[in-house]
């Protein structure tokens, strides 16, 4: 059986990028979009150690604001970085995503 | 200003706010969070993000623990993984400051014990401290903090097992005499040296954290 949550996970780091991009946001709002992009397992659980990550590789910083209910959370923000990342992810996925259709639409025989 | 001692008691005061469950959750997390998987500043961050992420789903009618579920030790090796990790001075200098402070507090007793006097004997065995002090802290610490149950006290074991044999040996009872004064003042620069390079150390780990600190001195 194909493990979705797998071939996902490689993926979400882009797809947080991106949020983040549009806008400074915090952990819940970015599950929230996730969700509404068909991540239906996105938890903060599951995103954390990845916000983790993309802020130790200095893609991501962070400021500590009030959320919409009122605890102090991290509000993130891109880096030069993470924007250089972003156009770097999206030449990559576009790359895979054309050569995973080609092979599944067996175009090349 | 001190960013470890600020953050300590915010996070501190916000557990409190938290359910029961989530202050568990989170005090378990931070065990597991020794400063040999991620340094105490790094550490410190985790547990004030966990605690704003706890208190958000109590205000949402949710909970930490149940978003959380199975996934617990999973959540915290892959925190671990992805974080800046252990700073090797950290715990060099940790060690290094317990160490002396315990060999001052042996000299301070063996010290009082013979009245003060000028020269003082110590027992051979004294020098076993460092090494083993070393075993247990730097090597099997790490090794056994995710062990449960009777695995956890392993390290004790093994501890207790090579020190009480040694200590036992007649050659070890053994005492070697040193001048008071002189034995005391080393191992005292030892340790405020160590304690001021670990200040150093901390505040140098916590320096891009400006925006924090004016957040805690709000």
């Amino acid at each position: 059986m194909v493990d979705r949550s797998q071939m996902m996970r490689g993926t979400l780091e882009g797809c947080i990028i991106k949020i983040i991009c549009q806008e400074e946001t915090y952990g819940y709002d970015i599950v929230s979009r996730l969700k509404q992009y068909g991540f239906t397992d996105a938890k903060e659980g599951t995103i954390y150690p990845l916000l983790v990550r993309l802020e130790k590789k200095k893609l991501i910083t962070y400021i500590y604001k009030e959320s919409p209910l009122g605890p102090k959370r991290k509000h993130y923000y891109l880096t030069a970085s993470g924007h250089a990342f972003l156009e770097e992810f999206r030449q990559v996925w576009n790359d895979v995503r054309d050569s995973v259709d080609k092979i599944m639409e067996g175009e090349i025989k | 200003m001190n960013v470890l001692k600020l953050l300590k008691k915010a996070n501190k005061k916000q557990l409190l706010q938290l359910t029961m469950d989530d202050y568990v959750l989170i005090r378990d997390i931070m065990k597991k969070m020794n400063i040999f998987k991620v340094n105490s500043y790094d550490a410190l961050i985790i547990q004030r993000d966990l605690i704003g992420m706890a208190y958000e789903m109590k205000l949402r009618g949710t909970s930490l623990t149940q978003e959380m579920g199975d996934g617990f030790d999973d959540f915290i090796q892959d925190v671990i993984k992805n974080s800046r990790g252990p700073s090797y001075w950290e715990i060099g200098l940790t060690l290094l400051k317990q160490l002396s402070l315990m060999i001052v507090a042996f000299i301070v007793i063996m010290a009082w014990m013979q009245r003060w006097s000028p020269n003082i004997a110590l027992p051979t065995y004294i020098l076993l401290f460092v090494p083993l002090s070393f075993l247990n802290s730097g090597i099997l610490s790490p090794i056994f903090i995710f062990e449960k149950g009777f695995k956890k006290h392993i390290q004790y074991i093994i501890i207790v097992a090579i020190y009480i044999p040694l200590i036992f040996q007649w050659h070890l009872r053994s005492r070697f005499t040193v001048p008071t004064i002189p034995t005391l003042i080393i191992p005292i620069t030892v340790f405020v040296l160590t304690y001021w390079g670990y200040k150093k150390h901390m505040s140098n780990l916590s320096k891009d954290a400006q925006s924090l600190v004016e957040d805690l001195i709000k």
